[in-house]
């Protein structure tokens, strides 16, 4: 194995310990269906991988991978029809990674996720995208750089996102 | 600085929803299995490439102009497919790298541009045909003796290509059905993130 090889390799499983569960958020965000979904994140990890010898860094790292993951998860929305997480799928393949103090507060806090993640999957694909970045804590201009618009654009893209997740999770029971 | 409550507890919700989680094992294994397709498709399109060129001069190798003129037809055929392939593909380049408005940009105009291709393709199918019934009547002397020799080795050949004809028509319909369909959906896509 050349050396080239072995540093492209050790690069994409530091990408993929580093970004792997923002990764996962995104692709739930576009897929509710766990056996797909895990799909959609190998999809997203092999198009990092063929990428990433075309990485020039003329842009964040975390951008790159941000780009390429929206981008395979529109390809993969576009061919299938949106279905939204039901809230009593709480259980099987769901678990939070921290389950929190007491019993009570644990299903409230299930509960409260499984809302969230439900009303940013019923949001319009530019929200949903720009919620996601919103969430994984990318600065404007990033976001900007994701998207392919100004940041401007960004910020007026943003507060209509925010109202409609608003007036989503307001519905909600 | 002004705490924005609401979108720290979202985040909170947010880091918390379950994740999946990356099986780096399997990934590898699917690295492996697409290199090894990449090298076999390549070795393949390698092989039909330099069949046709072998087929071309075996071919011309014949005493008469039909020779000559079906070395020449494929030898376009193998260019005009090796320029449409690069063609298709120009600005296309790691599409997955580009922002969301460039990759819906470029997905449009690899659709378009597959539009085109059918569109040509059925053309090129019928400019084909009409190729080789000009070069069978142009050499009619030499094929007409051995036509009425050897009948059969040349209706199969004649049927077959005719039948092509609704084949080809037939598929390119179907998949010009699926691209315009995707077409829609890529417009829709385009139009939401322009809003």
């Amino acid at each position: 194995m050349s050396a080239t090889r072995r540093a492209l390799e050790e690069q994409f499983d530091r990408i993929l310990a580093e970004h792997g569960a923002a990764i996962s958020r995104l692709a739930s965000s576009y897929e509710a269906v766990a056996g797909i979904r895990e799909e959609l994140v190998q999809e997203i990890a092999l198009a990092i991988w063929q990428a990433l010898p075309h990485f020039r860094g003329d842009c964040s790292e975390r951008t790159f991978v941000f780009r390429i993951a929206h981008n395979r998860a529109l390809s993969h929305a576009s061919r299938r029809k949106p279905v939204h997480q039901p809230l009593d799928e709480l259980g099987e393949g769901n678990e939070p990674a921290d389950p929190g103090p007491g019993p009570g507060e644990h299903l409230a806090q299930m509960v409260q996720r499984s809302q969230l993640m439900s009303a940013i999957q019923a949001l319009s694909l530019p929200h949903r995208q720009i919620v996601v970045l919103m969430l994984e804590g990318l600065s404007h201009a990033e976001m900007a750089e994701v998207l392919g618009i100004s940041e401007n654009n960004v910020a007026v893209r943003l507060n209509r996102a925010r109202s409609a997740l608003k007036q989503t999770l307001g519905r909600r029971p | 600085m002004i705490e924005d409550h609401e979108l720290n507890s979202w985040r909170e919700q947010w880091v918390g929803v379950a994740e999946t989680g990356i099986d780096v094992h399997r990934i590898h294994r699917k690295i492996r299995h697409q290199q090894v397709r990449f090298v076999v498709e390549n070795v393949l399109a390698g092989v039909v490439f330099l069949g046709g060129l072998i087929l071309a001069l075996v071919v011309k190798r014949q005493e008469s102009q039909i020779g000559t003129g079906w070395a020449a037809g494929v030898c376009a055929l193998m260019v005009l497919e090796l320029g449409y392939r690069l063609w298709l593909q120009r600005g296309t380049w790691r599409a997955n790298t580009q922002s969301t408005h460039a990759f819906v940009e470029l997905w449009r105009k690899r659709i378009m541009a597959k539009l085109r291709m059918i569109l040509v393709g059925r053309y090129v199918a019928l400019g084909w045909l009409v190729f080789c019934a000009l070069l069978t009547a142009a050499n009619w002397r030499s094929i007409g003796p051995e036509y009425k020799l050897h009948p059969a080795e040349w209706v199969v050949p004649l049927v077959g290509s005719v039948l092509l004809v609704p084949v080809i028509f037939g598929w390119t319909a179907w998949f010009r059905r699926h691209k315009l369909r995707e077409l829609e959906e890529v417009n829709k896509i385009l139009g939401e993130i322009d809003d």
